[in-house]
């Protein structure tokens, strides 16, 4: 349901851009992925405080569309894992601009721990 | 009387010509039409000459002139915000490079010398409050500037360009990100964001912008809301309360037992518990008394004030208690 309201959100952003003129425009981007590998030796939920550091692939998708006086820039960070940022930049200039950010921040104490009965 | 009707007889006159003037006219006609001749001829030239002299009163020359040399510099300029005409007021829709380097033309006429009025943005060359001024011409309105006067950073010395720059297509046309850009000078800073205990900004998580107010505002450190407390419950809103047992401290500011940006001890706490604690409750209920060997780990009955949590074993919401007994009065739930 999120993915599907950030991807909604994006798309209506990105509608006043295809509005199309004589104006110069530049639409660029990338995408990375990066497998890791990761072995924690010590206390894992310290490692990982205030992220999702596992072995997998963490992937960055960047896109910019820049006409002269309107842009936008879309970035989105280790997608599918807890600290997993999506965000959005966009606006015309001399006019307004929005900014929409959604980032998850996790904050992990302890793995593994038992409470008491 | 004589001369008018001499000309209306030139006027009838079929074979009109010098002929019928005296020399001594001739001479006078010939000298007034070539008067007349070069009058528009220096006009023209004199005109052009002046006109020559607007078009460089202020001295420009153009971005294409200092793309010629400057090309790197060009590059980068054309990446950024600056370069965009359509933007009313920036630098492309006025003189271009020459808004803020100054008219160019001496600099072009002795072929690239230095010293010739072009402003650097350079440290040696203009001071701070010079290189203010310049991005102040345009951006003096912008609403995030209008505590600039008071700032902290101003008063210190630090301009624009500091973190700022033109030739960049980077966000808000900055240096570096942040926090790398405020730790580059505030290195006390960057040693507590690297202790265990610390806000998730080495992560990415948070901005030194998130709290303080960079551009200038109240207080000494700028902090973007009326009071410490405030700051931190845009975030931490389940500290906020209200509680039926509030814990004064708690009230009175955060910074009493937490610092802000990182800390040796668990929950960015000052000092470690129980001693934090011990600084205001010195001989209440638990006696404070010197740690002996019987209170900690080394003795038959290890006291609970040193293991774990210390004080928090049993207080644990510390920060206010809404529990409808004498046990929410001392936060123990």
């Amino acid at each position: 349901m999120e993915s599907k309201v950030i991807l909604l959100v994006i798309l209506l952003s990105l509608a006043p851009c295809w509005n199309v003129s004589a104006q110069e425009k530049t639409l660029a981007g990338e995408i990375s992925a990066v497998p890791l590998r990761v072995d924690v030796r010590g206390n894992g939920a310290k490692f990982n405080e205030y992220r999702d550091l596992r072995g997998g692939v963490h992937s960055h998708i960047g896109l910019r569309y820049d006409r002269d006086r309107t842009y936008m820039d879309f970035q989105a960070e280790d997608i599918g894992y807890k600290d997993q940022k999506y965000e959005l930049n966009g606006g015309r200039r001399g006019s307004f601009r929005f900014h929409l950010r959604y980032d998850e921040i996790p904050h992990h104490f302890t793995f593994g721990s038992r409470a008491s009965p | 009387m004589g001369e008018p009707i001499r000309m209306a007889e030139v006027e009838k006159s079929p074979a009109f010509g010098l002929s019928t003037f005296t020399s001594d006219e001739r001479d006078m006609m010939k000298k007034a039409i070539l008067v007349l001749s070069i009058v528009p001829v220096l006009a023209f030239l004199g005109g052009g000459l002046c006109l020559q002299e607007a078009a460089g009163s202020n001295g420009t020359v153009g971005v294409e002139v200092c793309k010629g040399c400057h090309e790197d510099h060009f590059k980068t300029y054309m990446i950024s915000t600056h370069s965009k005409k359509s933007i009313p007021g920036s630098p492309a829709s006025q003189e271009g490079c020459e808004s803020c380097h100054g008219p160019g033309a001496a600099h072009v006429e002795k072929s690239g010398e230095g010293g010739v009025g072009i402003f650097i943005f350079s440290k040696k060359l203009a001071d701070a409050k010079a290189k203010s001024a310049k991005c102040l011409e345009c951006h003096s309105e912008q609403k995030d500037l209008t505590f600039w006067d008071i700032a902290r950073h101003k008063i210190e010395g630090v301009s624009c360009d500091n973190c700022h720059t033109v030739h960049s297509g980077t966000r808000m046309n900055l240096k570096a990100p942040q926090p790398d850009l405020c730790n580059f000078c505030h290195k006390s800073i960057r040693s507590q964001q690297n202790r265990t205990s610390h806000h998730p900004i080495r992560e990415g998580k948070m901005k030194c912008t998130d709290c303080h107010e960079h551009h200038g505002g109240f207080g000494a450190t700028k902090i973007k809301a009326s009071s410490v407390n405030e700051l931190c419950y845009q975030c931490h809103a389940e500290k906020r309360g209200p509680f039926m047992w509030s814990h004064p401290p708690v009230d009175e500011n955060c910074l009493t037992c937490h610092v802000s940006h990182g800390s040796n001890h668990n929950k960015l706490l000052s000092s470690r518990v129980p001693q934090l604690c011990r600084n205001c409750h010195d001989y209440v209920r638990h006696p404070s008394t010197p740690t002996t060997r019987f209170e900690t780990f080394q003795g038959p009955t290890p006291s609970n004030k040193m293991f774990a949590r210390s004080c928090l074993n049993c207080h644990g919401n510390i920060h206010g208690s809404n529990g409808p007994s004498t046990r929410g009065k001392t936060f123990v739930r």
